[in-house]
């Protein structure tokens, strides 16, 4: 019976699959030029973080004070002999401060999402599939994080596990994953739950059904490719949502502390500058958003190429 | 849910700033010199009849809501700009910060300087009441009861009486209502008629006629401020020179002139504007849009808008009765647990050593838009006490370095990095963020000493700094009223009230203590000299600088009164003066 | 139905209950009290004040004091604006602050939605560009910098809308610009993924080879059912710029209450912090009530047992 189904299920909704499915969508995605842009601004990103303080040009710390002075007391504009990005008010180097700051937003970025999905994607997925009980029991739950005060929350972290191994791993970053990833994760849950809710009631979820297929199997197998839109656009809006929140932990004590930047706390320092010396919001913030141009474009190409019924059309 | 940490972040900043780097300051202030000395503006012609603008409307900002408009309760600059024009006490302050008569047309002090008789003058308040002694009785009262808890209530400390009711306000068990009130009935203060009020001291206190004109020393009827919503506009009793026309909480507030007011100056001004927000950089745009007439100038700011050919000549920069200062860990409270493993900052050489390595000038320049007066010891300028010529570890690596050898040797270490990360606590989001950075890699520089340097929620900094949790941490002071004592005592001395430093010198207390008891002004200013000397040479801190405030003023604001107890505005002292011209 | 909203508006009873206890011991032990200064208050009057506020009581009998009188509607007094009550001052600012998270979020649906399904009906082509440019910089610009911008071009330079206030309609545009500015792009990305998705579905496809070359009835279809995973970031985003307006508050200097969301732990003003922790407690949750039933509205589908 089982194995009726199975054959069954092939048949139904993805004629060819498993070995295939991943190479075609590699073939599909590389004939996608927006997605390979995406790609490229993802990959320097990536480099960014791995290499950034090795091919900066000054130490992220070191404070060209005489340059400051010799500037009337402000930050060196752009383009400055030797600081290609200009100075912050104490003469550090932007550029510097920057590359140094990527591994800081690239590490948040990415482990956060891992951790949001990671909670928040079986929890919607059971919530949604099984309805009933299990829904409202963990849909309460989700309320309750929902309605949770995370500021306060993360206060009460910063100052109660600074001095711990938790507070202290990965140079205070650990806590600010955990910080955000547990606070966060309930928008992809909800999200995953409504997907799931919609397409349970579908023909081919029917049809698999009739045929025996396990729940497990509708679920991981059709479910969440199906409904796998929302989460993409969720991952790649989180991303410079996650590097923007860390600035904010930062900011009252958690994580990244001065004299390390990440991206987040440069445009946090750099906002009192704007009028003045807009470049240190600027640079900051055009790197998040090319970030996020890269994400987006490499998810939404991701989507394309994953979705099995597009095949072919390019 | 991602979104809501994610503005978090400017916020944050607006709070702590808001609550926190603010020193609270609100000098009222004495016959002083340099504070108040400013670099004016290009001053706006004098006022003729003829050149006035029609519509007289001073829009101003208060830098947030006010907590408080009780003038027995307020302690926020926010409350005190707004009260300055609300209310007047027994004495006030002229230009030059000199007493004069306010209420009290004259005042008689007895050979032992300990009783003070004041004759009131014909007064009304905005509601047709007259002012009468017996409400100077009542206010005053009210400011000792700990049943108010006022926190200014210790400027009473002076009063022959008030100690006993000031510890009773933390008394395990409080004590009885009837305690209380006999303890008040024992008071040095009576009202033997309605124009006559007797104030006796315990010690011939010198500077409490210069603590009478702080804004808790007013005048309050009864009925008015226990009536229900008593400092809500429309109710609000005033004896200044406005009365409260509304208060839109959270936006605006205005004043409209008293037409009770007593004083010789009346006001020119028709209304008086103040928007409660505590958002520097907004206030600054309001001003450059033309809807703020004076504005404080944001730090970042600064060096933009003095080379700005429009707003350059509306800088006005005033020096005030304050100081930054950072403080070493001294561990030398006994009181607390800390002092069990105390770090390098006990070391006096160590101490000597990190002052020594500081170039204030330059952090001024680089993190202060070099504005302010670099400072060596901790009583301002302007103050009796003030010592320039006090800095034994002026900036000098050479110096910086054999300190720290010295330091080295006595701790058994071979290197300033063994140490390993020395604690540095500030406050975020209130600006102080470049100072510590300049500090840490100063410091990093000279000796290869390693700082975390931890930036908190306010209030958790404040409780980490009490408990001496930081080997070094931010500090500020603004003086409550310009005297020594309120520079010295309860800072430096052995478990004082806002003992930062963890500092206890024996020496040290034993002179605040006999300068304190001391009749004579010009012994006593040594005495709290040799303290100051003392402390000091013990390098128990770093000081920085002495504060001076950036304005813009519109330059048809005239009559503008500008001096050292300025805070939130210049010339907030004195908002009657104060007129706009044709523009 | 009836009973099923019934029982999910009853659910929003024992969430309060569970947030309200976690607040209340999380918000008492993070360090610092309301009475902290720089200027440090006399330790006399802060224990006076203390006890003058039973904030000496043992936690648990100050908890069932606080709920005591938040069931009969009492918040209990501000300890930062001594002369007012937490009543006082939630009534004096939530109708601004609704009224504000509203505007922002008529906007942000006006604006997004179309955005993302112009996005989506000229995928990969320039309308789908521009669409993601607008989305990109409306995210990477956080809601201080993109309001402190608007001030200086609107306010200082062209002098078209004041700085601040919020006194008449000219008062209410920048602020709800910059409320609405990152709702806007997330709204409008949902939109075109969503849409992008129905695009695919098989009736869409199926109407479409069948030649009904209505593109207005094929775009009513699709738009009805791209619009449902939509619904479900809308009652957050609803709820966020509703009780989330804590910035643009302060820096336009507007009347509401958002702010206290976060003022309120900065001074620990315990009973104001607890208000508006229950009042963005029941919001989300309520709010979230809404989207389901309206879940089950839109798309026939659902079925609620």
């Amino acid at each position: 019976m089982a194995t009726n189904a199975t054959v069954l299920e092939g048949r139904l909704a993805k004629p060819k699959q498993s070995a295939g499915l991943w190479s075609d969508a590699f073939g599909r995605l590389r004939k996608n030029r927006l997605a390979i842009l995406g790609l490229v601004l993802v990959i320097l990103l990536l480099s960014a973080g791995l290499f950034g303080p090795i091919v900066a040009p000054w130490d992220y710390k070191v404070q060209d004070l005489q340059a400051i002075f010799a500037n009337g007391n402000r930050p060196l504009p752009p383009f400055s002999p030797g600081h290609l990005f200009g100075t912050d008010s104490l003469g550090r180097d932007l550029l510097s401060r920057m590359l140094d700051g990527a591994r800081i937003s690239v590490t948040v970025a990415f482990v956060v999402q891992i951790v949001i999905l990671g909670i928040g994607v079986p929890i919607g997925a059971l919530a949604g599939w099984f309805g009933g009980r299990l829904d409202n029991a963990l849909m309460r739950f989700v309320d309750v994080i929902y309605a949770f005060p995370d500021l306060l929350f993360i206060i009460l972290l910063s100052v109660a596990f600074r001095e711990t191994a938790f507070g202290q791993a990965l140079d205070g970053l650990f806590l600010v994953f955990v910080a955000i990833g547990l606070v966060s994760w309930v928008t992809v849950a909800r999200l995953v739950r409504g997907q799931i809710l919609a397409l349970k009631e579908t023909e081919f979820v029917e049809a698999a059904r009739a045929i025996g297929v396990s729940d497990r199997r509708i679920v991981v197998r059709h479910l969440l490719p199906n409904g796998i839109s929302p989460i993409i656009v969720a991952v790649t809006l989180g991303i410079p949502s996650a590097i923007l929140a860390e600035a904010t932990l930062a900011f009252i004590g958690v994580g990244v502390q001065p004299p390390r930047a990440s991206w987040g706390s440069l445009i946090a320092d750099g906002e009192k500058y704007v009028r003045g010396d807009p470049h240190l919001v600027l640079f900051p913030a055009v790197a998040i958003a090319l970030a996020l141009i890269g994400f987006t474009f490499l998810g939404d190409g991701l989507r394309d190429a994953l979705d099995p019924k597009l095949k072919g059309k390019q | 849910m991602q979104k809501r940490l994610f503005g978090i972040l400017a916020s944050v900043a607006i709070i702590v700033a808001a609550c926190g780097g603010a020193t609270a300051t609100s000098a009222p202030p004495a016959a002083s010199t340099e504070p108040g000395a400013s670099v004016p503006a290009e001053s706006a012609p004098a006022a003729t009849e003829s050149n006035l603008a029609a519509d007289q409307i001073l829009n101003v900002t208060a830098q947030g809501e006010p907590p408080t408009l009780d003038p027995n309760k307020a302690q926020d600059s926010n409350s005190i700009t707004v009260l300055r024009g609300l209310v007047r006490g027994l004495v006030y302050f002229d230009k030059d910060l000199k007493v004069v008569p306010g209420l009290a047309s004259s005042w008689d002090i007895s050979p032992d300087a300990k009783t003070i008789t004041f004759h009131l003058r014909d007064a009304k308040y905005s509601n047709g009441d007259p002012i009468v002694a017996g409400d100077f009785l009542y206010s005053f009262k009210r400011l000792i009861d700990p049943r108010t808890a006022a926190p200014y209530s210790y400027v009473t400390a002076e009063i022959d009486g008030a100690p006993d009711l000031l510890a009773m306000a933390g008394a395990d068990p409080a004590p009885s209502d009837a305690t209380i009130q006999a303890a008040l009935d024992k008071l040095g203060l009576s009202a033997p008629d309605d124009k006559t009020f007797v104030i006796k001291l315990n010690t011939a206190a010198s500077y409490f006629l210069t603590a009478l004109t702080l804004w808790v020393f007013v005048p309050i009827e009864e009925k008015w401020i226990t009536s229900a919503n008593a400092t809500e506009a429309g109710n609000f009793v005033s004896s200044g020179p406005f009365v409260l026309d509304s208060w839109t909480h959270n936006t605006e507030l205005v004043l409209k002139p008293n037409p009770n007011w007593w004083g010789d100056v009346k006001p020119t001004l028709t209304e008086l504007h103040f928007f409660l927000r505590s958002d520097p950089a907004s206030d600054q745009a309001a001003f450059e849009a033309g809807e703020l007439d004076m504005t404080q100038t944001p730090s970042p700011d600064i060096q933009r808008v003095m080379a700005d050919p429009v707003l350059g000549p509306q800088v006005l920069q005033v020096a005030r009765f304050a100081i930054d200062y950072y403080v070493y860990n001294n561990f030398q409270d006994p009181k607390l647990a800390s002092f069990k493993t105390p770090g390098p900052t006990a070391n006096k050489d160590f101490r000597i050593a990190l002052t020594q390595a500081i170039d204030k000038q330059a952090l001024i320049n680089a993190t202060f838009a070099g504005v302010g007066q670099v400072a060596n010891s901790f009583v301002m300028p302007g103050i009796p006490g003030y010592q320039p010529d006090l800095n034994p570890y002026p900036f000098d690596l050479a110096s910086a370095k054999t300190h720290m050898d010295a330091a080295l040797k006595a701790l058994g270490k071979t290197s300033a990095a063994d140490f390993g990360k020395l604690k540095f606590g500030f406050n975020t989001g209130a600006g102080h963020e470049p100072r510590v950075a300049f500090l840490a890699e100063a410091w990093r520089q000279a000796f290869g000493l390693q700082t975390e340097q931890i930036g908190s929620d306010f209030s958790v900094f404040l409780t980490q700094r009490t408990a001496g949790q930081y080997d070094l941490a931010r500090d500020g002071w603004g003086a409550d009223y310009p005297h020594a004592n309120n520079q010295l005592n309860g800072l430096f001395t052995c478990h004082g009230g806002n003992d930062d430093s963890q500092y206890c010198n024996p020496d040290f207390d034993a002179l605040i203590k006999q300068a304190a008891a001391e009749p004579d002004q010009d012994k006593q200013v040594a005495l709290y000299n040799q303290a100051q000397t003392l402390l000091i040479n013990d390098a128990a801190i770093l000081p920085l600088r002495y504060g001076t405030t950036t304005y813009e003023v519109a330059p048809y604001v005239s009559g503008l009164i500008s001096t050292g107890s300025d805070s939130v505005s210049p010339g907030e002292e004195f908002w009657e003066t104060i007129q706009i011209l044709k523009h | 139905m009836i009973t099923f909203i019934a029982r999910r508006i009853l659910w929003i009873i024992p969430v309060l209950f569970t947030v309200s206890i976690i607040t209340f011991i999380l918000m008492h032990s993070v360090p610092g009290g309301p009475w902290d200064r720089d200027k440090r208050l006399p330790e006399g009057v802060q224990a006076r004040l203390n006890a003058q506020y039973g904030l000496d009581q043992p936690l648990y009998s100050q908890y069932i004091n606080w709920a005591g009188g938040f069931v009969q509607g009492n918040l209990g007094p501000s300890y930062r604006y001594q002369d007012r009550t937490v009543n006082n001052i939630v009534a004096d600012g939530i109708g601004t602050t609704v009224q504000l998270g509203v505007m922002a979020f008529i906007l942000a649906v006006l604006v997004g939605i179309p955005l993302g399904i112009f996005a989506a009906l000229g995928h990969n082509r320039w309308p789908d560009y521009l669409s993601t440019s607008v989305s990109v910089v409306g995210i990477a610009t956080p809601s201080f910098v993109l309001a402190i911008l608007l001030i200086v071009f609107f306010a200082v330079q062209l002098r078209w809308f004041p700085t601040s206030g919020w006194k008449g309609p000219q008062y209410w545009v920048l602020p709800t610009i910059a409320l609405a500015g990152f709702p806007i792009a997330q709204i409008a990305r949902y939109t075109r993924a969503s849409m992008l998705e129905v695009t695919r579905k098989d009736y869409i496809r199926t109407a479409q080879s069948k030649g009904l070359r209505n593109r207005a009835v094929v775009i009513r279809h699709m738009v009805r059912n791209a619009l449902i995973p939509v619904v479900t970031i809308l009652g957050p985003i609803l709820a966020f710029l509703v009780t989330g307006s804590f910035i643009i508050e302060t820096i336009f200097a507007i009347p509401g209450i958002g702010r206290y969301y976060i003022t309120a732990i900065g001074t620990r003003d315990y009973s104001l912090l607890m208000a508006m922790t229950m009042l963005y407690a029941f919001a989300v949750a309520f709010l979230n009530v809404i989207v389901d039933v309206l879940y089950a509205y839109i798309d026939p589908r659902i079925r609620y047992s």
